[in-house]
């Protein structure tokens, strides 16, 4: 575990000294593969299937907010999907425009999980993007989440439609538009894995917030186990096929991100976790408190043992330099402002506090013996743990 | 000699007006009362264009048993539920609206008085020198 804490450490300072360029590479990664995909699935236009085109969309994409990257990404489903029907763009185009008037125009910080949501399919991990963003976020996503899936199932949709239209010698408008309408809309998978997402993530939410020990283990795993009996009690119910070995291997790879995400985002020791009970005028607190854990990534220093070092860092605690240059006369040279008020203070010899020279160095010489005296026995207090015992 | 304070003062701001700043600067040359109003507005012209789309949808998806089942009393019937569905729609959304506005105005004026403050600080570390 230590291990593990320590290589966070170091990912998170190589996060912080490189935050810009890895932001930048995410973007671009994700753009890519989410372009990848749309043109592997629904490539219907050889223009913008162009791996150039897609590359050089990815790092435009890079350098612009992320809401470029789903705006780009829809325009290109949009592409696509116009050379296959026109009347399958409009329902399409009016889908997508739905959600950004719905949703997006007001929270547009949460448009990638339109994005990651088809990702996350198309890679046979559906429920893992609900448990990840039900962890670190809050239920508001639980609606790009509903719209990432419906985005998932209108290109699979595209998808089987268009061999059908392109093999089909009469097609028109009008019938194209209300075929695919009432397909994409009317898709019970659809509606039962947003219901299953649903269900997910807020379920994943309300265990995180509690406060039980391993809550966030406990959200990842009951999250990926809803998930999965929702689409299959909702798929035996309704009549929809189910993959169950790709649910239960979905379901496991949520669990696993979302252990992840624990450890990135929750650590904490539970062994050491505190009651505390207290009051005010008002109310009675009854408190939990756990410690997080943190393990700083271990910096390579040189330090050289020997026991003239040893001295010299005992001299560190009590400066004995220090104390010497005080006790010693002041040489000449400028004096501070602070001194000369000082020396004005300072009695004459007929003075009766007046103090010999030879009687006032040897006064110092005994000051700073004691001193020395002093640190020699703190120094060997300290080596034969003697402070310790006497407690 | 290089003022420490002014520094991470300076940097502080700089990153502030190259973020959330330029937003937020944006926003607070607004009243509140007129950029939550015009904002909500915005978002009634919206819903509208949205709804007319669903509506558009769901007349396209049902335009089938629409045809079979066509009466008077049922396209009136159905014509009622849309408007009313408009309106409960377009009230929802401007009371979303309205807070969500009303929050992003108070957190940009929060900041960008946090800046001013800076601002001001800094003004005064540059009086000191010149004097």
């Amino acid at each position: 575990m230590n291990g593990i804490l320590e290589l966070k450490g170091q990912l998170q300072e190589v996060y912080a000294k490189y935050s810009k360029y890895i932001d930048k590479a995410i973007q671009f990664i994700l753009a890519l593969i989410t372009f990848y995909m749309i043109n592997h699935n629904i490539g219907f236009m050889n223009m913008l299937k162009n791996p150039i085109i897609t590359l050089g969309l990815s790092v435009v994409c890079a350098f612009l907010p992320p809401v470029f990257t789903v705006l780009a990404a829809a325009a290109l489903v949009l592409g696509h999907v116009y050379s296959v029907s026109l009347g399958m763009v409009l329902v399409t185009a009016i889908a997508f425009l739905l959600m950004f008037i719905f949703y997006l125009r007001l929270a547009p910080r949460t448009a990638i999980v339109v994005l990651l949501m088809p990702l996350a399919y198309m890679l046979k991990i559906p429920a893992a993007v609900p448990v990840a963003f039900a962890l670190v976020g809050t239920p508001v996503y639980a609606v790009p989440s509903a719209f990432g899936t419906i985005v998932y199932f209108m290109i699979r949709q595209v998808k089987d439609s268009a061999a059908t239209l392109q093999t089909a010698e009469e097609s028109g408008f009008i019938a194209d538009t209300m075929g695919f309408a009432k397909q994409a809309l009317a898709s019970k998978e659809m509606w039962l894995s947003v219901a299953a997402v649903l269900i997910c993530m807020l379920a994943v939410y309300s265990i995180r917030r509690s406060a039980v020990a391993h809550a966030w283990k406990i959200a990842s795993a009951v999250g990926a186990v809803l998930y999965m009996v929702v689409v299959a009690v909702g798929g035996v119910a309704l009549g929809v096929k189910a993959s169950y070995g790709s649910l239960f291997a979905g379901a496991i790879a949520a669990v696993i991100i979302g252990l992840i995400l624990e450890i990135l985002f929750f650590a904490v020791d539970y062994a050491k976790c505190e009651s505390l009970q207290y009051e005010d005028d008002e109310y009675y607190y009854y408190v939990k408190a756990i410690p997080k854990v943190g393990v700083a990534a271990p910096e390579k220093t040189v330090k050289r043992i020997n026991k003239r070092d040893e001295l010299r860092n005992e001299s560190e605690v009590i400066d004995s330099d220090e104390l010497r240059r005080k006790t010693k006369k002041p040489a000449g040279g400028k004096k501070k402002p602070q001194a000369k008020s000082q020396q004005k203070a300072q009695p004459r010899k007929n003075d009766p506090v007046y103090e010999a020279p030879e009687r006032r160095q040897a006064k110092k010489e005994k000051m700073t013996e004691s001193a020395e005296h002093l640190l020699l026995t703190r120094s060997l207090r300290k080596d034969l743990n003697l402070d310790e015992d006497g407690k | 000699m290089i003022d420490a304070k002014k520094v991470k003062l300076m940097t502080r701001m700089a990153s502030y007006e190259n973020n959330e700043g330029k937003e937020d600067l944006r926003i607070s040359a607004y009243y509140r009362k007129d950029y939550v109003s015009l904002h909500t507005l915005y978002s009634v012209i919206w819903v509208t264009v949205g709804y007319g789309c669903l509506v558009l949808l769901m007349g396209v998806c049902m335009f089938d048993t629409l045809m079979e089942s066509a009466s008077m009393g049922l396209l009136i019937s159905m014509g009622v539920l849309v408007i009313i569905g408009y309106f409960a729609v377009v009230v929802i959304y401007a009371a979303v609206s309205h807070v969500i506005y009303n929050k992003k105005h108070q957190r940009a004026r929060m900041r960008v008085k946090k800046y001013n403050h800076d601002l001001t600080r800094l003004l005064k570390i540059y009086e000191k020198e010149s004097r």
